[in-house]
């Protein structure tokens, strides 16, 4: 048993070890790099739509890509509210989202 | 250092309480917060890790029910190794689940926990639990060890000390130079805490405690997580005959 739970031991550092060094990987990363997400999601009539309240309460949304995400969410569930306007000021990033049916992905042009 | 450790049979009856509690607090906390919505396709699939495919939200009530038993179990019946070990099995098969469907920190930890017990149900009332080691109990030690140490270095290598992360997370509630100075505190908490427990076991429970009640209020929702720490904090309280 022992040797199991040295071995177990050793593949767990080894995969902290990759996940410290490969971004993306689950690890134990805890809210050590959080973003500034500005971001405005409007409908069709200039009302502004907070996309938390389509998320589990006290979700943490600490990433762009997957506040993105969530936005192409939002515009899919609510269709009859669109088209969008999607912004991200700091990023200089203003979109339409669902001006047609599956056109829901915030894509970035750089 | 781990693996050959003796353990003190009611410090390990403490530990198997407290995570059972932590069981029971993940899924209530998961209740209120509405990840049942997830399931019935309201909300957006948060940290669905897409390996497999979403389930409907009737597998999310039995997924539920396997993890509350099993905390219950643990919390009320930690004495009895035939209910430990069955605990332990059903809530590691349901805990691999529901990381599967929404992966988080707090999830992943509760598995690992659940996991290393069982390989080796603990059973405190065997009357040479205090003379022999648990290598799988000092797998659940070792565990904190790598969370506090690796949770510090990616903190360390993503710049979380100058405190802007803090600032974003807290939505602007709170000052850069407040942010920045709680941040190199729970830094040094994070490397310190192990070290505590290790040459001081209940100044380093003390410790635990004291910076999972102040992460849990800063940041609701996380409760689970840190009774999983407090709980394996635990295991660091000395045996009269554990070796060194």
């Amino acid at each position: 048993m022992r040797s199991l739970c040295r071995a177990l031991l050793v593949m767990n550092v080894l995969y902290c070890l990759l996940a410290a060094a490969q971004e993306g990987l689950p690890g134990w990363h805890m809210f050590e790099s959080v973003e500034t997400i500005d971001h405005e999601l409007r409908d069709r009539d200039g009302a502004v739509i907070d996309v938390r309240a389509w998320l589990p309460r006290g979700a943490h949304v600490v990433e762009r890509s997957e506040l993105r995400r969530i936005v192409a969410f939002v515009c899919a569930k609510e269709r009859a509210r669109g088209p969008f306007t999607y912004q991200e000021p700091s990023q200089g990033l203003s979109v339409t989202l669902g001006a047609r049916p599956g056109e829901c992905r915030v894509h970035v042009s750089r | 250092m781990f693996l050959a450790e003796r353990f003190d049979a009611r410090a390990v009856t403490w530990f198997l309480r407290v995570f059972g509690l932590a069981l029971v607090v993940d899924v209530a906390t998961e209740l209120m917060t509405g990840v049942w919505q997830v399931h019935t396709g309201n909300f957006y699939p948060w940290r669905h890790l897409g390996i497999v495919p979403l389930y409907p939200a009737t597998v999310l009530a039995i997924e539920w029910t396997l993890r509350v038993s099993a905390g219950l179990a643990l919390l009320l019946g930690a004495r009895q190794p035939k209910v430990v070990a069955a605990a332990v099995r059903v809530g590691a098969l349901a805990l691999f689940a529901a990381v599967l469907q929404r992966y988080s920190n707090h999830g992943a930890l509760l598995f690992l926990i659940a996991l290393y017990l069982t390989i080796a149900p603990p059973d405190v009332t065997a009357k040479t639990f205090d003379d022999l080691p648990h290598p799988a109990l000092g797998l659940v030690r070792a565990q904190l060890v790598i969370v506090y140490v690796f949770s510090a270095l990616n903190k360390l290598t993503h710049g979380f000390s100058s405190g802007h992360s803090l600032m974003n997370l807290l939505g602007g509630r709170m000052a850069l130079g407040p942010a920045r100075t709680l941040s190199w505190l729970a830094l040094a908490a994070e490397l310190a805490a192990p070290l505590v427990l290790l040459r001081w076991p209940r100044a380093g429970l003390a410790l635990v405690v004291a910076m999972h009640l102040g992460f849990s209020l800063l940041l609701p929702g996380i409760a689970s997580f840190g009774l999983a720490m407090i709980a394996m904090a635990l295991l660091f309280s000395r045996s009269p005959r554990r070796t060194l």
